[in-house]
């Protein structure tokens, strides 16, 4: 991921992570509270923190559009080897919670899964081309 | 696929970091190309068919036999 | 490879996994296989034919067209992105709304729509 490295970029990137902290602390702080009662709200006040998650999408794709032709190829396949590895370790997880073997835990672990692939299989890809 | 990239920087006697300025795109891409491990895209050999004035025939050699 | 030859490959390792997936329902829920470990291994043996099905798409899009190729990269690029961020915000969810707990099996529906759905937007920009 060189692309995502020049100055401009770090600092957007901060301040989307550092917005995102901010509005987990708000929300979690009011839902916990301000004990907010119509669901709808209490649902949007939940989500909050997502929105600039948005932001470090919009900020990643626009790096993946200008970013050189093999850092694209290399991006993707991470991306790819990644997608993979979560679909076998969910479904796994999926037939594992199905027979009572494991706990129902929630879904904030997919992203890690998604993510750590991702890495490893760029690393695997950007060999490939050395 | 085979090239002559190599031979025709060194000609020139530009590092692959100057090629890859003047191309633009990284370094690791120069070199990706030069040991063959990677094929440039249509608009990528076309440019650097311009930047060596020739044609990308002369600097990409197609192993296939018609 | 692609049409009727992955379609019958398709077939085979779906039909494996039902085999395998009626045989492991049998031996766990008959209580037929009691070692924990071992029921972990019986409960997971359904998963293998995935392995099947991943080589199968990987012999299959080494072989295809590179425009087709574009079109599924793209679609499993915009697959990652928005099952990163479903997932993500239904845990959200779970934690501080009390949404359930619910199966991760439907983490690959989140997947498996979103690459759909994310190919046929790059097909469509593609014609």
């Amino acid at each position: 991921m060189i692309f995502l490295c020049d100055r401009p970029t770090k600092v957007a990137m901060f301040g989307w992570i550092f917005t995102y902290a901010v509005l987990v602390v708000l929300s979690v702080a009011a839902l916990h509270y301000l004990s907010v009662p119509w669901l709808p709200l209490r649902l949007l006040v939940a989500l909050l923190p997502v929105v600039p998650l948005f932001g470090i999408l919009n900020l990643g794709m626009r790096k993946f559009r200008e970013a050189d032709e093999l850092q694209k190829k290399i991006t993707a396949e991470g991306i790819t080897f990644g997608f993979g590895v979560t679909t076998i370790v969910t479904l796994s997880y999926g037939f594992l919670q199905a027979n009572d073997l494991a706990p129902d835990v929630s879904f904030t672990w997919v992203w890690p899964i998604l993510g750590a692939g991702w890495i490893v299989g760029q690393l695997l890809a950007r060999r490939r081309y050395q | 696929m085979k090239n002559r990239l190599r031979v025709l920087r060194a000609e020139r006697k530009w590092s692959q970091a100057e090629l890859a300025d003047r191309l633009g795109v990284s370094r690791q891409t120069i070199n990706a190309l030069e040991i063959e491990k990677y094929d440039p895209s249509l608009p990528l050999a076309y440019k650097i068919a311009r930047l060596f004035e020739a044609t990308i025939e002369d600097i990409f050699i197609d192993e296939q036999e018609p | 490879m692609y049409g009727r030859r992955y379609n019958a490959w398709l077939a085979v390792w779906i039909g494996i996994y039902a085999l395998l997936l009626f045989g492991s329902i049998e031996l766990l829920d008959g209580r037929v296989v009691t070692w924990q470990p071992l029921r972990v291994l019986v409960a997971l043996v359904p998963m293998l034919p995935a392995f099947g099905i991943l080589a199968l798409v990987m012999r299959t899009y080494r072989s295809i067209d590179e425009l087709e190729r574009k079109i599924i990269a793209d679609g499993i690029l915009f697959g990652f992105g928005v099952t990163a961020i479903v997932t993500f915000s239904y845990g959200f969810l779970q934690r501080f709304v009390g949404a359930p707990d619910i199966s991760y099996f439907f983490v690959w529906v989140v997947m498996g729509s979103a690459w759909l759905v994310g190919s046929n937007i790059a097909r469509f920009r593609y014609r």
